[in-house]
């Protein structure tokens, strides 16, 4: 991906988890039980998470569109290597977290967080590589 | 990368406990033993069942006993003197602890700190340590209801010379076993036996599921409670009552709400051991034990009669609250059916006072295993469709218990019968309501109604209210139930409520301070104020209380004379003196000891 690429992703990013983040205080305000409830606790912490990697994984994308305008030289596997693994985590990381506090069991959620850790990953495998890239 | 990272983390958290239970422990609960370690405390639970344990901590079993400071404390501690039966006390609170001094020769004593409090619904008890090093109550409650101190000794329908030679409740040697969870008498350092040592406080989470730790360890694995739930397999480390047997089931809440004594065995240790959720009542308690029980306090003299320990109906019938277990196992539902506590009662989730299921608020319980009476409508019932009359459990579970200042329903199911006639015999569902009526009147019906025979009834019950005749010649429980059913607004809808004054002021002064507190109850908002009067004030006081009830009260409406005499009155409204006194001369006093 290229430069503006992250750059739109990266707005586009900020602009869908900070809307969750008013979804979610509308939840609060209607005091929905789905939301609110002491059983539900696990579902608002996974969807408060959700609403926060979200716009946080929009800002590291303008950082990296950045880094990328600034290094205009680096270029070959590294790099691709990490826009790609920057983007799964930006899809990865808060999908687990929202997916994972859809249904959740006691204080479990679904298995569908297990995208989170692997988002996780992929996150720090692309800071490390941008970092090693740096001069 | 990325993939062999999420390997090893995956695989990190599977190893950390066994996927599948592999060994037989895992497979049985509850655990064998319940050492203190195999219970980890309601604390661990929070964390992964937020709702339950959220609900529980609504729950008046939680506060059932709790360290005692100024925030949990509903007494104010501010400085109260109390004086009853010869002991002086005064309340205070300081540097967050609350303390209590007892006076002697006139001057307060060092101030000793209250350490605990049991209750938090109806009364709420103080605990401190006395000088042999064990927790006793402090001789005044707090009640809840009314927001005042009262003696300890007046807050059970115990007889006033029983109480004086009662020495109030020890915690431990018996309190704990049901204010208390995961306890232990054992001392593994000394090995001795009269240690008490709690886990929790209060019935917590693991009075009902069983001792947790093995269940904590073992879920410790994301991967096996998941595959728990996708499978909708109960786990096999924890008790849940639902997925028990009715017995066991109901033998989880028997543990404390039943009539049971320890079953101690020669060279059996096994009161020493708690009961544990998931066991067999039979294993732990004597089935016998209101005999034994009765036995028991026969030979320590503390009873006379041929009652069983005061606790139960002629019948049969428990009449203390508290022991609903042992009341409803003889019921044909629980004989005949698999009636279950958990079938009407909802530890979470409910409203915490009664934790009743949304089912049990209605008839929907009783017409799923009765849809013949359900279909046969007033035909059965005989009173208005929707009114509280028609309802199954105002026939069927009737309030003859005697609990924490009411009258509580009976959990034996039975159907309603015209007794009561015999000498401290169970009073029936129909007078409780119908208070002016006789009960020949309740046999007449309900041979008409459901071919009941007529049963032989002495004179008195042709010609004189039930409820006036069990109000001045029953026992104290029965005096206390009728007092309690004269104010109740139904049945004061259902027989007028202009003849009532004269019985509830001679039960003012009642020997027993429930009867008195409950008769007081029963005249307020129609014919007195709560400020008037004070159930444990000194006689004189009480008797003049009654005198004005009994002066402003304008006499009952005219009647025909045998309307009149059904009520004790006069054609013209006033009390039938010379009745009402043969009647009160036959007063049962059979002294009284219903401990809760």
């Amino acid at each position: 991906m290229t430069d503006l690429q992250h750059e739109r992703l990266g707005w586009w990013w900020i602009c869908v988890f900070a809307a969750l983040g008013l979804v979610l205080e509308t939840l609060h305000g209607l005091k929905l039980p789905v939301y609110l409830d002491p059983a539900a606790g696990p579902r608002r912490l996974l969807w408060t998470l959700a609403h926060a990697h979200g716009v946080l994984l929009g800002l590291v994308h303008l950082g990296f569109a950045a880094t990328l305008r600034a290094r205009p030289a680096w270029e070959g596997r590294g790099r691709i290597l990490a826009s790609r693994l920057l983007v799964a985590a930006a899809v990865l990381l808060p999908a687990g977290f929202f997916l994972g506090g859809l249904v959740i069991h006691g204080g479990d959620p679904n298995a569908l967080v297990l995208l989170t850790p692997v988002g996780g990953l992929a996150l720090v495998g692309a800071a490390a590589l941008t970092a090693r890239a740096t001069p | 990368m990325v993939a062999g990272l999420g390997a090893i983390a995956v695989a990190g958290l599977a190893v950390q406990v066994p996927w599948r239970p592999s060994d037989a422990a895992e497979a049985s609960h509850p655990p064998p033993t319940a050492s203190p370690g195999a219970f980890v405390g309601s604390q661990a639970c929070g964390s992964c069942h937020p709702g339950p344990h959220a609900s529980w901590q609504q729950s008046f079993h939680r506060t059932m006993t709790q360290v005692a400071t100024p925030a949990k404390a509903l007494a104010p501690f501010a400085g109260e003197v109390l004086s009853d039966r010869g002991r002086t006390l005064r309340m205070s609170q300081d540097e967050g602890r609350l303390r209590v001094e007892e006076a002697a020769d006139g001057t307060f004593g060092a101030p000793r700190a209250v350490e605990i409090s049991t209750g938090s619904h109806h009364l709420q008890v103080y605990w401190v340590r006395a000088d042999d090093g064990t927790l006793t109550q402090l001789p005044f409650a707090w009640r809840v209801a009314e927001a005042r101190w009262i003696p300890n000794a007046d807050s059970f329908l115990v007889d006033p010379d029983l109480a004086a030679r009662g020495s109030g409740g020890r915690w431990d040697t018996t309190c704990f076993r049901c204010h208390a969870t995961g306890w232990s008498t054992d001392d593994p350092a000394t090995g001795a036996h009269d240690q008490v040592a709690v886990r929790d406080l209060g019935i917590a989470c693991e009075a009902c599921h069983g001792p947790a730790a093995h269940h904590v360890a073992h879920n410790r694995n994301p991967l096996r409670r998941w595959g728990l739930w996708l499978q909708g397999e109960g786990d096999p480390t924890v008790v849940h009552p639902h997925r028990l047997d009715a017995a066991r089931a109901n033998a989880v809440c028997a543990q404390c709400h039943s009539e049971a004594m320890p079953r101690v065995l020669p060279g059996d240790d096994r009161s020493r051991e708690p009961f544990l959720a998931g066991g067999r009542h039979e294993d732990h308690f004597s089935p016998d034990a209101p005999e034994r029980l009765h036995q028991a306090l026969h030979e320590r003299g503390v009873l006379s009669g041929p009652r069983v320990a005061d606790g139960f109906w002629p019948d049969g019938t428990g009449r203390v609250a508290g022991r609903e277990h042992t009341a409803m196992r003889r019921s044909a539902c629980a004989e005949q059916g698999e009636l279950a506590c958990t079938d009407c009662h909802q530890l979470h989730g409910a409203d915490p006072d009664q934790q009743l299921a949304p089912a049990a608020r209605t008839d929907a319980m009783c017409t799923g295993c009765h849809p013949d009476v359900a279909a046969a409508g007033r035909d059965h019932t005989h009173h208005a469709p929707d009114g509280e009359a028609s309802r199954c459990v105002s026939c069927h579970m009737p309030r003859v218990t005697y609990g924490l200042f009411a009258a509580r329903r009976s959990h034996r199911i039975s159907s309603p019968t015209a007794s009561g006639a015999d000498a401290h015999a169970r009073p029936n569902a129909c007078n409780l309501c119908h208070l002016d009526q006789t009960l020949a009147w309740t046999a007449e019906a309900l041979a008409a109604w459901h071919d009941q025979p007529r049963p032989e009834l002495p004179p008195v019950h042709t010609e004189v209210a039930a409820s006036l005749v069990w109000a001045l010649t029953g026992d104290a429980v029965q005096r206390a139930l009728i007092a309690w059913h004269l104010g109740d607004a139904a049945a004061r809808e259902a027989s007028g409520d202009d003849w009532q004054v004269p019985v509830l002021s001679h039960l003012l002064d009642d020997r027993y301070a429930i009867v008195r507190a409950l008769a007081g109850e029963a005249l307020f908002g129609r014919w007195a104020t709560p400020e008037d009067f004070d159930y444990v004030a000194p006689a004189e006081a009480r008797r003049a209380f009654a005198r004005r009830a009994l002066d402003a009260w304008p006499g009952g409406r005219p009647r025909a004379p045998a309307e009149a005499r059904q009520r004790l009155l006069q054609p013209d409204g006033q009390v039938d003196l010379q009745r009402f006194s043969e009647l009160a001369a036959q007063r049962d006093d059979t002294p009284v000891g219903v401990t809760e």
